[in-house]
């Protein structure tokens, strides 16, 4: 198992081939829309728009019924393995790495037979509402062409995991954790808890086995990337400094070869969120464009966005948390930036939402699947109810 | 993306560090010709290397003053697929200061890519393969303030090093146990010291008391350094003075705390002495196992240091005391104690400890 950094997995010569195999697949599978990441930018003929939600999406009855459904159907073994106190320890623990090199809590879906695997289905539906299950869904199907490129990456690697016991009254944690994606909801917590909420997908487009094409981050990309255009008339969105990366998510390894610096020194520590609770930029430098300055067509742009990720957990959890991020109040303190190519395309763009609550980011970086191309890393935290507001102080 | 690494080795009179930066970030923070180098590096590049290194990266104490640095040596570091800088620096702290702290500075790479992070190891604390994150700096967050961490087992020799220095070099300590042993050897009577006890009691007394302010001062250590109670030093400081002043009192005449009373004396002052000693180590931020440790070893370094002493005083004061001039040499003892300590009272009173 390599414990390079995920943007350094070791190329042996055969690797390589393989790599250079897929990027010759992917630029013939992208046919006219031109060289590498260059495809991202086009708005395609994919299922870009977000499945509605049924309004009972994230419900705590409806999603503890889904988890004890889950729960009856499994072994005892699976029951010890699916089960964690609700502590921060177990919390912290879900990364953008795959899972073969920063280990999840709880059951992976791989693991399910077929029964248990639709009764998980339900429960991600249950929770994450329609468009977080698509989004999931779409992962796996990434992490498929995924493992033609590292064969560590696996679909069947996505964990599910429950801190504490599913309770319609009592706070528990439920984890759904993968590669490129991690739903972490809190219920009965002393806050609503949808964050952290990591969403990206490598790649970021393309086509599956059966020729349909997908482009699983479609929806947030464009709105964030229509918000990117939009504030570049103004000078202060445009932030400084290079972002090869989000500057709020998991803490990741270190340079160098294994063993001196790089892999993983120190082990548990990496990849996952080690640094919560996190800090953010305070006052008015540096954070970008203010929202009150924005004219009403761009403001529509910042909530569509900031509506894009809310829309990624289901309805019940994150409905009060969005009416919280556009108050009047909340949206005049509310800054958005960009650093880089605005169209989302290029390496190192990057983009942000930054109120008093809500914090987005979105960071385009090759695709390790196929290098030719970009894929998105994003990542929705609030800055009180992270874990529910479980595990402050 | 991967992270710079920085791995410090705590020696003592410098520390070590070891850099690690992955070029595809570094890129990013260097002039344009330097971002892609031509392998092998050419001397000039190596320099120009070395100066951004040299302008990102240093150390100083907690209050600010620069330690010294070098930088031994700086390569580029080929992996099949990645490049790395990786160099070595020494840092040694200026006069006065010693490694038990140093705030590094490194703003290299993270000055200019805001998703970059730098690890901080060292490489003493944790298991001896696995060396312990101290700490991460990212944008705007350059300097990180670093505590020697000791090795399992270097704790306690450290602490024991650490007791005996502490006492060797506290006269106010050693003169309060020199004044206690004054008249140890002496019988009471109506008020006055008179003979000297049969030696045989001379030494059981002197042990007794030696004991009771062992066992007083490992008290308020104990729970003081165990518990991170934070005393006041400046009273603590001001009775140790005063201590000294009602042992000089006692040495004179027996007033308070003679025959049976004496090692309750002994213990209480004890007590007080035992703040000031656990001041010294509440400043170590330790795990409850490395604490234990610490103590132990402070208070048996300190209890070595009082045991030579003790070893080498008392035969001669239970000789002396049976010589003529005892009372005189008891009296220039008392007086010189009182002296000394009356200057540290107002020392400690008024311009503060």
């Amino acid at each position: 198992v390599s414990k390079a950094s995920e943007s350094e997995i070791m190329l042996s010569g055969k690797r390589t081939a393989i790599l250079g195999a897929c990027a010759v697949l992917a630029l013939l599978a992208a046919g006219d829309r031109g060289r590498g990441g260059a495809a991202l930018a086009q708005p395609a003929a994919v299922t870009s728009a977000c499945p509605t939600d049924t309004p009972t999406g994230g419900s705590t009855t409806r999603v503890v019924a889904a988890a004890h459904a889950l729960e009856g159907l499994l072994d005892a073994g699976q029951r010890r393995t699916i089960n964690h106190p609700l502590e921060l320890q177990y919390a912290i623990r879900w990364s953008n790495f795959p899972a073969y090199i920063v280990p999840r809590n709880g059951v992976p879906i791989g693991d399910l037979n077929p029964e248990q695997t639709r009764a998980a289905k339900d429960l991600i539906l249950a929770a994450a509402g329609a468009c977080g299950a698509r989004l999931f869904d779409e992962n796996r199907e990434a992490d498929i062409l995924g493992h033609q490129a590292i064969r560590g990456i696996d679909p069947g690697l996505h964990f599910i995991s429950f801190n504490g016991v599913p309770s319609e009254s009592k706070p528990w944690m439920l984890m759904i954790s993968g590669h490129h994606l991690d739903f972490n909801f809190v219920f009965n917590g002393p806050e609503a808890g949808a964050t952290p909420l990591f969403a990206g997908s490598d790649p970021g487009r393309f086509k599956d086995a059966k020729g349909v094409q997908h482009e699983p981050m479609a929806r947030q990309g464009a709105v964030l990337a229509d918000m990117a255009r939009a504030i570049s008339n103004y000078p202060e969105a445009q932030i400084p400094g290079v972002y090869t990366d989000l500057v709020r998510s998991v803490v990741s390894f270190g340079g160098g070869p294994p063993g001196r610096g790089g892999g993983a020194p120190g082990g548990g520590a990496f990849g996952i969120d080690t640094r919560y609770p996190v800090t953010y930029p305070a006052g008015p430098q540096g954070r970008g464009v203010s929202y009150a300055k924005l004219k009403p067509n761009e403001q529509a742009l910042v909530r569509h966005a900031i509506e894009s990720y809310a829309a990624l957990a289901g309805r019940q959890i994150s409905a009060p948390l969005l009416k919280l991020y556009e108050t009047p109040e909340a949206l005049a303190q509310t800054y958005v930036a960009y650093s880089g190519d605005t169209n989302l395309v290029q390496p190192r763009a990057y983009v942000r939402i930054d109120g008093p609550r809500v914090w987005i980011e979105l960071s385009v970086q090759q695709s390790l699947v196929d290098r030719a191309t970009t894929h998105f890393h994003s990542l929705w935290r609030d800055k009180v109810s992270d874990y529910g507001g479980q595990f402050r102080n | 993306m991967p992270n710079s690494v920085v791995f410090l080795d705590f020696q003592d009179r410098a520390v070590r560090a070891e850099l690690v930066l992955p070029w595809a970030e570094l890129q990013y923070g260097l002039p344009a010709d330097l971002a892609e180098p031509r392998l092998p590096a050419s001397s000039q590049t190596i320099e120009r290397l070395a100066a951004y290194l040299r302008e990102h990266v240093g150390a100083t104490t907690p209050e600010g003053r620069p330690w010294a640095q070098t930088l031994d040596n700086i390569h580029i570091v080929q992996s099949p697929d990645h490049l790395d800088l990786e160099a070595h620096l020494t840092f040694t702290p200026p006069r006065g200061a010693d490694t038990s702290a140093l705030v590094l500075r490194d703003s290299a790479v993270i000055h200019i890519v805001m998703s970059h992070v730098i690890l901080v190891f060292d490489r003493q604390a944790g298991a001896a393969a696995q060396p312990r994150l101290i700490g991460v700096l990212q944008n705007p967050k350059t300097m990180l303030l670093v505590r020697r961490q000791l090795r399992p087992g270097e704790g306690f020799v450290a602490a024991f090093k650490l007791g005996m220095r502490h006492i060797a070099q506290g006269a106010d300590h050693l003169l309060f146990l020199f004044t206690l042993l004054l008249p140890a050897p002496l019988l009471a009577q109506a008020g006055r010291w008179t003979g000297p006890k049969p030696a045989r009691q001379a030494v059981h007394d002197l042990i007794k008391t030696v004991t009771a302010f062992t066992i007083g001062h490992s008290i308020t250590l104990i729970v003081g350094a165990g518990f991170n109670l934070r005393i006041p030093q400046q009273p603590v400081e001001a009775a140790i003075a005063a201590s000294i002043m009602a042992a000089a009192a006692a040495a004179w005449r027996p007033l308070l705390g003679h025959g049976k009373s004496a090692p309750w004396m002994a213990g209480g002052f004890g007590l007080i002495h035992g703040l000031a000693f656990s001041a010294a180590l509440s400043e170590y931020a330790l795990t409850p196992r490395a604490k234990a440790q610490a103590i132990a070893g402070f208070n048996l370094g300190i209890e070595a240091v009082q045991l030579a002493l003790v070893l080498a005083v008392a035969p001669i004061l239970l000789w002396l005391a049976r010589t003529r001039a005892y009372p005189r040499i008891r009296l220039v003892g008392a007086g010189t104690a009182a002296a000394a300590a009356a200057v540290w009272a107002v020392q400690r009173l008024m311009i503060g400890a």
